[in-house]
């Protein structure tokens, strides 16, 4: 492409090009001719030259031959025959033998002389003075008058074009008279053998005329002319190079125009004639047709170039007609092509958008049976706790009623709370919001305790409840063990719900290791009533359940396994499920984790954790929501852990404390309040300790929004910290010692003390009971979180078997069970006396 | 026919003398044909070719011979082929002694005489002759102007003669007595200083007599040769055949010679031998030329 432009440059200068080749040729052609004069004019006096010297050549020969005659008069048998005559010896008496030896000289002459080959003389007559030949072979009569004047230097020469002879004719004198003469007659032929000529074609040749009515061409040819052309050439100026057309009336062949130089034979009546063509004489250059070509084709040159170039421009524009017709055509194309590919997208998105509907129609119809599911599912516990506060509203009660009022109400809410929080893990994890806090667990440890959480229940249903695990206890891994609990429990609880008799196996399975990453794969197989093959698939997906019936018989929001799905994916993993109806499932996920170093089952950061969780604090603390029931547990709480609490329902009033109070050394701030929410309260707060130059107060975040999103935003409003309620007591304890400090340490030795519990704290664990016991027995779901940290802690020592009978009434929500068991278990463990002690004390 | 009858007797009487001459067959068993040539003229040359050498050479080679040259002369050469010696004595001639035979042929331009055939074979004319007169330059003989009779130009020829002294070569073909010169009371000069014919002019140009006889073929050389030294007067004899000579006892190889001489006549080696060494003389014996057999 780059050398179109190049090209049409050059196409463009063609003309031009053209126009200096004609003036170049021009010029040549003017020098051509210049030369070709010059040429002409040196090849005119060189033929001229030529011919004259081949003239000379033909008045030297026949000098030569005349000069040869005079030798042959002058021979001693011709004087003999003479001095004999004298003597008066008659002829055939004497003279006849000089006679004799005369033609015997004559016969010898005739046959030694000869040229090339031919002989010379014809005929040798010696005649005497009456013209009488003596000799024998003379013609008839003398072939030239005779005799002759007797003048010694006369020669007669005489050319018979007719006959074809030179006549020579000496005189004989005898004693100074006139006594006859000596006559040879040759063939012109052999003068022709001296002339030049071209056989081939007849280019060149010359010729011998004498003006009359002959002309003698070279003797190979032995041509002849008619009469008229030996007329037309004989007058031909002498010594100068002339053109003759043709020579259509003779017989010497042409081709064309000649030249024609005719040179006079000295001494003779004859001229050479010498024929040049002139394309021989001039060379191409004479050529009319190279002249005419020299001269045309620089002119038809030209004007090919100039037609060329307009035909040239005419096919550019042309091309670029064609170029831009073909551009638009493309173009066309493309946009047919667009327009084809918009169709198929059109209809692509149609089908998408089809499917889309079908699938919001689905999704819709689906989340109608959610929502109705969720309804029912929350209008049961509401209808509970609403129903049971109207009483205990209305009615005078026994104390007895009014407990059972309050534990419906306690499991109505935790009921609501679990529902809470599945639909926010589920959102978490949609969102890709929810990151995995990962610490150091036995995932065998983890298995046995989410087991032992259900095995009450099982047991209440006569079903076995089997652990297997191929992986050592010491094998720690870096994994939420709180999600994989979340997720086992899912597993296990949905086993124990769907199972009526039979056993339930749940499994650990170290199916691979990659470097110190391990794959671990959790399984729950149950006996249980099995789900149909076409309901598999969906079984993963949100709001789903194997069959509504099932929702109906069975309870449960179907969110559960779309966790499982969800965390273990978030885990490196996945799920699965195989199952008959009738005959059981089996539902599995895996999870990669990394291997850590094999550890004994409770380690030294675990047991100080949970010491730093369960150690009380020093202080004030402002807590500020506008939530009453929430103020009332955190100050609950709180004051339990030692803490002074002051109460505000919006932000104005916790900016006001705040201002009025110099001693508050925390904040828990609700972000969502009337008048003044968390945030404008937060940076009011900011502004005075700036303004007073204050010390620095820590102030979490106290709010429902979980996601990070609304950690960073109340981290950038000036908070320090943040706490998702419902506030879990244990993460209470933990950020507050986190930003407080604490305020005592239990001691060291109380294991020695009680060797039932070797490697737990006895203090911290008769701290934890004393707290767990008022918990359970309100029936507050923080009981369970709870529980299960003393359950940890408890686990592989004696009280083991006995605290996860406990978590199994939790996670059923027996609260009043759990609270029994775990009095039984304080005091049988003498927790009830330590406590005791340190109170007294 | 006395004379024949003569010659008869005297052969008669010296046949038993006669050596053995050799035929045709004789040579032919010999492989030899030895040719008896005498320098004279163009026949037999001084440097051994000549007109009769290359004709013999050929008949030689015609009868399947080897050619050999025996050089003789005109006093001798008869009796070099008979091996007796001829002696004429009026109009008879004898022979006598004997003598070796040199040769089986003579052709050395030998006149064909009378006498000669009285004691040879002549076989058919190869080249003809006439004898002349001549006479120095200034003789105050005038030739004869020539008439359309040649007896009458010999007669006119003789009869200059008078009584001037002639020049002749007995035995030869001027022998005088060939052309009935000895009894017209003519000097008579026999020249015997050789048998060369050629020697002839030169002694008339040495004056040693004022007129001598000339044959025509050495008349056509010396005329040329000293012109204006001598001047043909006039014949003497008519034409005179030559030929080849052979002994009386060899017809069969004079008939053999006869053959070959038709036979290269007719196949034109004899014109070429004459054009060869005698050119011209067709214009001088047109008749003898012009007869082929």
């Amino acid at each position: 492409m780059s050398q179109e432009p190049n090209k049409l440059e050059i196409t463009r200068w063609l003309p031009w090009i053209a126009v200096l080749f004609c003036c170049y040729s021009f010029v040549l052609l003017w020098y051509a001719d210049s030369a070709q004069n010059s040429l002409r004019q040196s090849m005119d006096e060189r033929v001229l030259m030529e011919s004259q010297r081949r003239a000379d050549t033909l008045t030297a020969y026949i000098d030569d031959r005349r000069n040869e005659v005079r030798e042959i008069v002058e021979r001693y048998e011709i004087e003999a025959y003479f001095i004999n005559a004298a003597l008066g010896m008659s002829q055939r008496y004497g003279l006849l033998s000089n006679l004799v030896a005369i033609d015997d000289y004559f016969a010898r002459k005739k046959a030694q002389r000869k040229v090339l080959g031919v002989p010379i003389f014809d005929q040798i007559v010696l005649y005497d003075e009456r013209g009488v030949a003596l000799t024998e072979g003379a013609p008839p009569s003398p072939p030239l008058p005779l005799p002759l004047s007797g003048n010694a230097d006369e020669v007669l020469m005489q050319f018979d074009m007719h006959s074809r002879h030179v006549i020579i004719a000496v005189p004989v004198n005898f004693k100074g008279a006139y006594r006859g003469a000596v006559v040879t007659i040759s063939d012109l032929g052999n003068i022709s053998y001296l002339l030049f000529g071209s056989p081939a074609k007849w280019k060149f040749q010359e010729y011998l005329t004498d003006g009359r009515a002959a002309i003698l061409a070279n003797s190979t040819s032995r041509r002849w002319t008619s009469e008229a052309s030996a007329v037309e050439l004989s007058s031909l100026p002498l010594n100068a190079v002339m053109s003759i057309p043709s020579l259509a009336k003779g017989e010497v062949e042409s081709n064309g125009s000649q030249w024609a130089i005719r040179s006079e034979v000295r001494g003779t009546p004859l001229s050479l004639i010498t024929l040049i063509p002139k394309e021989d004489l001039d060379g191409a250059l004479d050529s009319r047709f190279i002249l005419i070509t020299l001269v045309v084709f620089p002119l038809l040159l030209l004007t090919a170039t100039i037609a060329l170039h307009r035909q040239r421009n005419r096919s550019l524009a042309l091309q670029t007609n064609n170029q831009l017709l073909a551009d638009e055509i493309a173009r066309r194309k493309r946009l047919e092509d667009e327009l084809q590919i918009n169709y198929q997208k059109l209809q692509s998105l149609t089908e998408d958008l089809q499917l889309n509907v079908r699938k919001a129609e689905e999704a819709s119809r689906a989340k109608s049976d959610f929502l109705a599911m969720m309804s029912h599912e929350i209008r049961t516990p509401m209808n509970g706790i609403l129903g049971m506060a109207q009483l205990l509203n209305a009615h005078e009660m026994p104390e007895s009623e009014r407990r059972d009022c309050i534990r419906i109400i306690n499991d109505s809410g935790n009921t609501l709370l679990t529902l809470l929080n599945d639909i926010l893990d589920l959102s978490k994890v949609e969102a890709g919001k929810l990151e995995l806090r990962l610490v150091e667990c036995s995932p065998a440890l983890l298995l046995d305790g989410c087991a032992r959480l259900y095995s009450e229940a099982a047991r209440s249903k006569q079903i076995d409840l089997v652990v297997r695990s191929n992986l050592p206890e010491r094998v720690f891994i870096k994994a939420d063990s709180d999600r994989l609990r979340q997720m086992l429990g899912n597993l296990i609880g949905n086993a124990v719900k769907f199972t009526q008799r039979g056993e339930i196996e749940v499994s650990l399975t170290q199916i691979a290791t990659h470097g110190d990453h391990a794959e671990l794969e959790f399984s729950v197989r149950d006996t249980g009533i099995g789900i149909d093959q076409d309901k598999l698939s969906s079984l993963f997906e949100p709001f789903t359940q194997a069959d509504s019936s099932t929702a109906r018989q069975f309870g449960g929001t179907g969110l559960g396994l779309s966790i499982v799905r969800k965390l273990a994916l978030l885990m490196g993993g996945n799920t699965g499920v195989e199952s008959l109806p009738g005959k059981g499932s089996r539902f599995w996920f895996s999870i990669r984790a990394t291997r850590m170093a094999e550890q004994s089952p409770i380690s030294a950061a675990e047991r100080s954790l949970q010491r730093d969780k369960y150690a009380n604090f020093s202080g004030t603390i402002l807590v500020a929501d506008d939530n009453l029931f929430n103020r009332r547990v955190i100050q609950v709480a709180l004051t339990k852990k030692g803490l002074n609490v002051i109460e505000a329902e919006n932000g104005h009033e916790a900016v006001q404390h705040f201002s009025s109070q110099s001693d508050i050394d925390l904040i828990l701030m609700d972000v969502c309040m009337p008048e003044m929410d968390g945030f404008e309260a937060t940076a009011r707060i900011r502004q005075a300790q700036l303004e007073a130059s204050l010390r620095h107060c820590p102030i979490i975040a106290f709010t429902a929004n979980a996601y990070d999103e609304d950690r960073q935003r109340c981290l950038d409003a000036g908070m320090d910290d943040f706490l998702v309620k419902p506030v879990n007591m244990g993460e209470l304890e933990r950020v507050i010692g986190k930003w407080l400090g604490k305020a005592d340490v239990t001691p060291a030795s109380a294991n020695e003390e009680h060797p039932s519990l070797r490697l737990v704290d006895v203090a911290l664990v008769a701290e934890m009971v004393a707290s767990l016991i008022p918990l359970i027995e309100m029936h507050l779901f923080d009981a369970i979180a709870e529980f299960e940290a003393l359950r940890k802690m408890l686990a592989g020592t004696s009280s083991e078997g006995l605290t996860e009978s406990i978590s199994n009434d939790l996670v059923i929500l027996d609260f009043d069970a759990a609270a029994r068991k775990l009095r039984a278990l304080a005091t049988r463990e003498g927790w009830s006396s330590l406590l005791q002690e340190r109170s007294v004390a | 026919m006395n004379l024949i009858l003569k010659l008869a007797l005297c052969l008669g009487l010296w046949s038993g003398n006669l050596a053995s001459a050799a035929d045709l067959k004789e040579i032919q068993a010999r492989g030899e044909l030895r040719h008896l040539g005498i320098p004279y003229a163009n026949f037999v040359t001084g440097s051994g070719d000549g007109f009769d050498v290359e004709l013999v050479q050929g008949f030689a080679k015609h009868i399947g011979v080897r050619y050999s040259l025996v050089v003789s002369d005109f006093y001798n050469v008869i009796r070099d082929l008979l091996g007796k010696d001829p002696v004429r004595k009026g109009d008879e001639v004898s022979l006598t002694g004997n003598y070796p035979v040199k040769g089986d042929m003579i052709a050395t331009g030998f006149t064909v005489l009378p006498w000669r055939e009285a004691v040879l074979l002549y076989s058919k004319p190869t080249f003809p002759s006439q004898v002349l007169l001549v006479a120095r330059h200034d003789s105050k003989l005038q030739p004869i102007k020539e008439s359309k009779s040649l007896a009458q130009d010999i007669a006119s020829t003789k009869a200059l003669i008078g009584k001037q002294s002639l020049l002749v070569m007995e035995r030869t073909c001027l022998d005088p007595s060939n052309y009935g010169l000895r009894a017209s009371g003519i000097d008579l000069k026999a020249y015997n200083r050789s048998s060369n014919l050629s020697e002839m002019v030169p002694a008339l140009i040495n004056k040693e007599a004022e007129l001598t006889l000339l044959d025509v073929p050495d008349a056509i050389i010396d005329l040329k040769k000293w012109a204006g030294k001598i001047k043909v007067i006039g014949p003497i004899s008519e034409y005179q055949d030559l030929a080849a000579a052979f002994p009386k006892d060899a017809p069969e190889l004079r008939k053999e010679f006869n053959t070959y001489l038709q036979q290269i006549k007719a196949d034109g080696t004899y014109d070429r031998l004459v054009d060869k060494y005698y050119p011209g003389i067709r214009r001088y014996f047109p008749d003898f030329f012009s007869r082929r057999n």
